[in-house]
């Protein structure tokens, strides 16, 4: 089973879509004058989709009805859009986008492109790549006007953090290299810090592609896209450990002085370490639970391209749990926090009890095999967390002196 | 009166934050020639004040406790003609007294907030002081937006500047008002009541820290409101409903307080101060929703305590609360806006008139409705506008459109109406299906008959007369060979009849369609492009001593067109000859199966058939003149592997045809939908009597023959069964309305008690047949069977009547129920 991805623009009017043989979906974007506004799914049983059934489902859909029925209204009634927070070209903080890269080029090709697009004043960018094997990666950000750092110690968190220290922006807008923005993507993920108590912006990320039986998993059970309507989230909304509501580090930014001042990006979680994942998880719940905003744009758009293959889908699964369950311990060890108990009580019963013995499983829940996966993930994560708790106090030790050098010329 | 700002500080204590202040204030883009500063202090300024160098002019005046008087006396003392309120929290950026004054260029007379984005500290403290501090920075950034809707509340802002002119015939503020917090609200009030505009200006400034643990400040806070508040009531008594001064607090503990506060207030000061240990341990342990229960109920106390502080005794409390209930509310004006005419002069309207509160209507329909609020501006077409984007849905907007040329031109899509076809012929609409309430028209007490038609749309509507004793007319809308729906119109009682101006009506308030409906041509072959296959069809009819219901069957089997079909008849162990003689006087095959069950004769019928498609129907089953067209056509989608139609009733004259029509029923909606086992839920799965049933239905043989027909051992809950093997092997299916037959349903209670045992025991059946077949699914089916069937369906029906909540017959109810307990016993062969 695969899908085409496709993106309709409706004030370019529709027309048939006829290159879909092979296929036997197509997962359409809505956007109206350039804003994403909802998602279909559309079945293609002869090869087309007619503009009579785009329209009739676009006439179904209750998201796309109520953001464009709001649209329209708007523009009609010549009424502004709500302003959220303070606005204003002379409060926007410099921003520095950072994309971390590991070994492979080709991603980072595509990624650095459509960045290109995204090109405007107050707005540099930062290839770091982490612990690579040749110099493909290096030869390909030559052929862009970005600044290309190198990380030798293995980690995404290394890798953030080295891209955080050597930029020159207040805001930091992290992206990993297998995404490929939208051209208004920098500026939509830049304009809400204009609010001096937003310290996180996350945007919409949907799937680039869904060829595979693989990306179709992912994207079914465990999709980035978390809606299209604009949502705050502070501590009288959320609690800070259900970071997952608030967005993922495919497309994230953060305050600098926050990110090197509380050491968002320290050791023990992210990509690379035992832990596997969950850096951003921290960063989200650090900057929550201290009484920060948190924004999610739809405006803000990116694709990513989930893995290919199942055995790396497996892998991403395993470590998204095993890092979730690593925050947990670091959020209980670290900072006393009870809510991690609830948090660690609540997710073993519903992985245990409602995934793997099939109880209470509702339309959209993962088939048993991949639950099965997320249980093993959760149950190696004491482990791992120890596990990388030391060998990160290893690294840190073998950085030492380089780490010294660096603080004494800055 | 000099052009320029008087700046007015009123400050606790003289401390550094005060200084920081200062010195801002001294490093201001306006020049020191257009402002002053005057700082009202509580004390002598220290020696650090007196010492600090500025540029320029400052005074310092002393208020002693009596904050109002201090202002009031700062104001006066100022020479120039604007008046700027600063809190000593606020650290000013350079850009502040600039843009206040520009402000009060732009537009004279009015007062300005200043909207600044508060960077407060962030750290490890309190979290109720951090929600605090969230909650007002989103009232500030609510202040910033354009619909805004100003109010006295607005101006316990850190800074806001007012022209002297007004301050001083406003009389400045309250004296009256001490040290509570009431000074600023009672004058916001008088401002607003004077229609005085407000306006909220965005500058550059940010909040100084505070000390980190401030709840007994928070707490003193509530006191001071308490007080402010009774005093503000006594001024302005229209506010009663925007406080909870009129509602003592509920609940033990708080109740408790409360009393104890009027009565022993010594005791309720010590159980406050075993709250604020209880409080304090709770959050030094992170405990939040207790620690935020325990801080609410403090709060609340130290409320009354501050309104205790005014009143004294609970006696005033009564006769004030008295007085306040006697006091004839406000009059508010409403404004009424009917958005098919009134919008293009909404600007007009308000600016004639000032408004209070909206009610939006649609058609005469109300469609949302904004409640005045005392003390709050008058309505500004800003306002209005917002409340209709935020009100209208797609639906009404689509609507609207067709009266608003200049709203239709900016459709993207064409809006869902009946104008032009698309393929298929069908029309590129999408209804919300009709919700129709069903019910039972009755006329003391004795159930009514329902007449059944039907209406294609622009092909007139002769009036029907002569519909004595009927009590409703149902009518399926048919927009050329599409179902749309079904209405129902309620017949008068005497000279029953049924016009098409009744019916549009219906048609209108149950289908959300406005008439008058555009016709579009009723032919097999819309488009000319489009050459439909017709592939031969085998209908396959299963009797069962039944000769004079088969004879309407065959009745309207007669009168189909479609190119290439045979009927074939299979009697299923008949007791005479008399289908066998009715056969003969046509040209259909018969064809006799001895043993009993539908399964067996269906299976045989199709063993025998000619053609590659099969179409099943009952003996009980009218079919519509274009119904093989329709099954045709659900076959054009290549994987299609199994086509089911819509059913609807063909007469409702008895009660059990109304009952069964009304709790159930064969109607599945009128929207095409596929089936495939991906897209399934596993309950979904095992509802298949969601995708129709043998009384329509169509297969193709090849899918028949792969799964080896319907299964022999089952005659009850065979079509069931024979769609759960079919989604489990990976096929298509297809559910269109618009292949449509109409059923005759039981007329007797008896036959449909019978039927419903029937249902029961046939899902129970076919729910252990499929966890034989189908071991892996054994726990989603147990868990369906024992949850959503039995508790909640059957069960749970069974008990609504039981305690008179349904009126659904008790009797139905049992038999079904009964049908699902004798399903037990039935064994599956080879089960074992």
């Amino acid at each position: 089973m695969t899908s085409k991805v496709l993106s309709i623009e409706l004030s370019e009017g529709l027309r048939d879509i006829t290159d879909l043989a092979g296929y036997e979906f197509a997962q359409i974007l809505i956007r109206n004058q350039g804003r994403p506004i909802g998602s279909l799914r559309l079945a293609c049983w002869s090869g087309t989709i007619t503009t009579t059934t785009l329209t009739k489902a676009i006439n179904q859909n209750k998201v796309i009805q109520q953001n464009l029925a709001q649209m329209l209204l708007r523009n009609w009634l010549n009424q502004p859009e709500p302003n959220q927070g303070p606005q204003g070209e002379d409060n926007l903080p410099t921003a520095t986008v950072i994309v971390c890269t590991r070994n492979r080029p080709e991603h980072l090709q595509r990624c650095l492109t459509a960045l290109m697009a995204c090109q405007a004043s107050g707005v540099d960018f930062v290839v770091v790549d982490n612990a690579p094997s040749d110099d493909r990666s290096a030869l390909i950000a030559a052929g862009f006007p970005v600044q290309y750092l190198l990380e030798p110690t293995p980690g995404l968190h290394w890798a953030r953090r080295t891209g955080a220290r050597k930029a020159q922006g207040d805001v930091l807008i992290y992206t990993d290299d297998d995404v490929r923005v939208d051209p208004g993507w920098v500026a939509a993920m830049r304009a809400p810090f204009v609010d001096q108590n937003v310290a996180i912006v996350t945007g919409l990320v949907v799937a680039g592609e869904l060829d595979t039986p693989s990306q179709e998993a992912f994207e079914r059970y465990y999709s980035f896209n978390r809606g299209f309507e604009r949502r705050e989230f502070d501590l009288s909304n959320i609690l800070p450990l259900d970071t997952d509501r608030v967005g993922v580090g495919a497309s994230t930014a953060l305050r600098r002085k926050q990110v090197i001042g509380l050491d968002l990006f320290g050791p023990e979680l992210g990509a690379g370490t035992s832990a596997q994942a969950g850096d951003e998880s921290y960063a989200f719940y650090r900057l929550l639970s201290l009484g920060y905003r948190a924004v999610y744009t739809p405006d803000a758009l990116a694709w990513h391209y989930h893995r290919r293959d199942n055995a790396a889908l497996i892998k991403a699964l395993h470590g998204y749990n095993t890092g979730f369950y690593a925050v947990l311990f670091r959020s209980l060890l670290q900072h006393r926090d009870p809510q991690a108990l609830k948090f660690l009580w609540w997710l073993t019963w519903e992985r245990l009890w409602w995934s793997v013995l099939d109880r209470r499983r509702g339309p959209n829940s993962p088939p048993a095999e991949l639950a099965w996966i997320e249980t093993r993930g959760t149950l190696a994560a004491p482990k791992a967390y120890l596990k990388s708790r030391w060998r990160e106090k290893q690294l840190a030790f073998l950085r030492k002196p380089d780490k010294k050098s660096e603080d004494k010329e800055g | 009166m000099l052009n320029g700002i008087s700046v007015i500080i009123t400050s606790d204590r003289p401390n550094s934050r005060l200084k920081n202040l200062l010195e801002k204030l001294g490093q201001q883009t306006l020049p020191t020639e257009h402002y002053e500063v005057i700082v009202s202090l509580n004390t002598e300024p220290t020696k650090l004040l007196l010492s600090l160098k500025l540029p320029y002019p400052l005074q310092f005046i002393k208020a002693f406790d009596e904050r109002a008087a201090g202002c009031n006396t700062a104001a006066q003392l100022g020479q120039y003609s604007i008046l700027l309120f600063l809190s000593d929290e606020l650290l000013p950026g350079p850009q502040l007294l600039h843009d206040h004054l520009k402000a009060h260029e732009e537009n004279p007379g009015g007062v300005v907030l200043g909207y600044f984005s508060a960077d407060y500290p962030q750290n490890e403290g309190r979290f109720l002081s951090k929600l605090m501090n969230l909650q007002y920075t989103k009232n500030l950034n609510d202040q910033g937006q354009i619909a805004h809707r100003f109010g006295y509340r607005d101006l316990i802002s850190p800074d806001f500047s007012i022209s002297k002119s007004i301050f001083e015939d406003l009389e400045g503020f309250d004296a009256g008002f001490a040290t509570s917090k009431g000074g600023e609200l009672d004058f916001g009030i008088r401002l607003v009541k004077r229609n005085i505009a407000f306006r909220a200006i965005q500058i550059q400034a940010c909040w100084q820290p505070q000390p980190p643990n401030r709840w007994e400040l928070d707490l003193n806070t509530a006191r001071t409101t308490g007080r402010g508040e009774v005093l503000i009531l006594q001024r302005h008594p229209f506010m009663s409903a925007d406080f909870e001064f009129g509602s003592p607090p509920q609940g033990r503990l708080r109740g408790r307080l409360w009393g104890w506060l009027w009565k022993k207030p010594f005791q309720a000061m010590v159980l406050s101060f075993l709250l604020r240990l209880i409080y304090q341990f709770f959050e030094k342990l992170k405990f939040r929703s207790l620690e935020q229960r325990v801080f609410d109920v403090l709060r609340e106390y130290y409320y009354w305590l501050g309104v205790h502080d005014v009143l004294r005794k609970k006696l005033a409390w009564q006769r004030m609360q008295e007085a306040l209930s006697a006091y004839q509310d406000e009059t508010y004006r409403e404004l009424k806006i009917e958005l098919l005419t009134d919008l293009p002069q909404l600007d007009q309207l308000l600016k004639q008139t000032k408004f209070d509160s909206l009610r939006l209507l649609y058609d005469g329909q109300e469609i949302g409705y904004l409640p005045p609020r005392p003390a709050v501006e008058a309505l500004r077409p800003v306002h209005v506008r917002e409340f209709i984007v935020t009100h209208l849905d797609f639906q009404l907007v689509m609507r609207l459109a067709r009266n608003y040329a200049d709203l239709y031109r900016q459709l993207p899509l064409p809006p869902p109406n009946f104008t032009g076809t698309g393929e298929d012929g069908y029309p590129p609409l999408h209804l919300s299906e009709p919700t129709v309430f069903w019910s039972l028209p009755s006329v003391e007490g004795c159930i009514l008959k329902t007449y059944i038609t039907e209406y294609k749309v622009g092909q007139g509507f002769p009036t029907v007369s002569n519909l004595n004793g009927y009590g409703q007319a149902w009518v399926l809308i048919r927009l050329g060979l599409q179902p749309l729906g079904v209405v129902q119109v309620d017949l008068p009682p005497f000279k029953a009849v049924l016009t098409l101006s009744a019916l549009e009506a219906a048609i209108k308030f149950q289908m959300g369609v406005l008439p008058p409906l555009p016709a579009v041509p009723n032919s097999a072959s819309p488009s000319p492009s489009h050459t439909p296959l017709r592939p031969p069809i085998s209908i396959i009819i299963c009797t069962h001593n039944r000769a004079n219901m088969l004879k309407n069957c065959l009745g309207s089997l007669a009168r189909l067109d479609y190119p290439d079909y045979e009927v074939i008849v299979v009697d299923s162990a008949p007791k005479d000859e008399s289908t066998r003689k009715l056969i003969e006087t046509t040209s259909y095959r018969y064809l006799r199966e001895k043993r009993p069950g539908p399964n067996l004769a269906r299976n045989f019928g199709a063993a025998q058939a000619r053609y590659d498609i099969f179409a099943f129907i009952d003996d009980d089953v009218r079919v519509d003149r274009d119904w093989l067209h329709r099954i045709a056509d659900g076959f054009t989608y290549r994987e299609v592997a199994a086509v089911s139609g819509l059913i609807l009733p063909f007469e409702l004259e008895t009660p059990a045809q109304h009952l069964f029509e009304q709790f159930g029923g064969m109607c599945r909606g009128f929207v095409a939908r596929h089936y495939q086992l991906d897209y399934l839920s596993a309950f979904e799965r095992i509802k298949t009597f969601n995708l129709g049933t043998t009384a329509n239905m169509a297969i193709k043989r090849a899918a028949f023959e792969q799964i080896q027909g319907f299964d022999q051992y089952l005659s009850v809950g065979e079509d069931l069964e024979l769609f759960y093997r079919l989604l489990k092997n990976g096929f298509l299916l297809r559910y269109d309305p618009a292949a449509l037959v109409w059923h005759q349903h039981r007329r007797t209670f008896k036959e449909l008690e019978r039927q419903l045992y029937g249902y029961g025991k046939g899902f129970g059946n076919y729910l252990k047949t499929i966890s034989h077949k189908y071991p892996e699914d054994r726990t989603m089916i147990l868990q369906y069977t024992l949850r959503q069937w039995l508790l909640n369906g059957l069960i749970w029906r069974l008990y609504s009547g039981l305690r008179g909540k349904t009126d659904y017959p008790l009797r139905l109810s049992w038999s079904e129920l009964y049908g699902a307990f004798n399903s037990i016993f039935t064994s599956y062969p080879g089960s074992r």
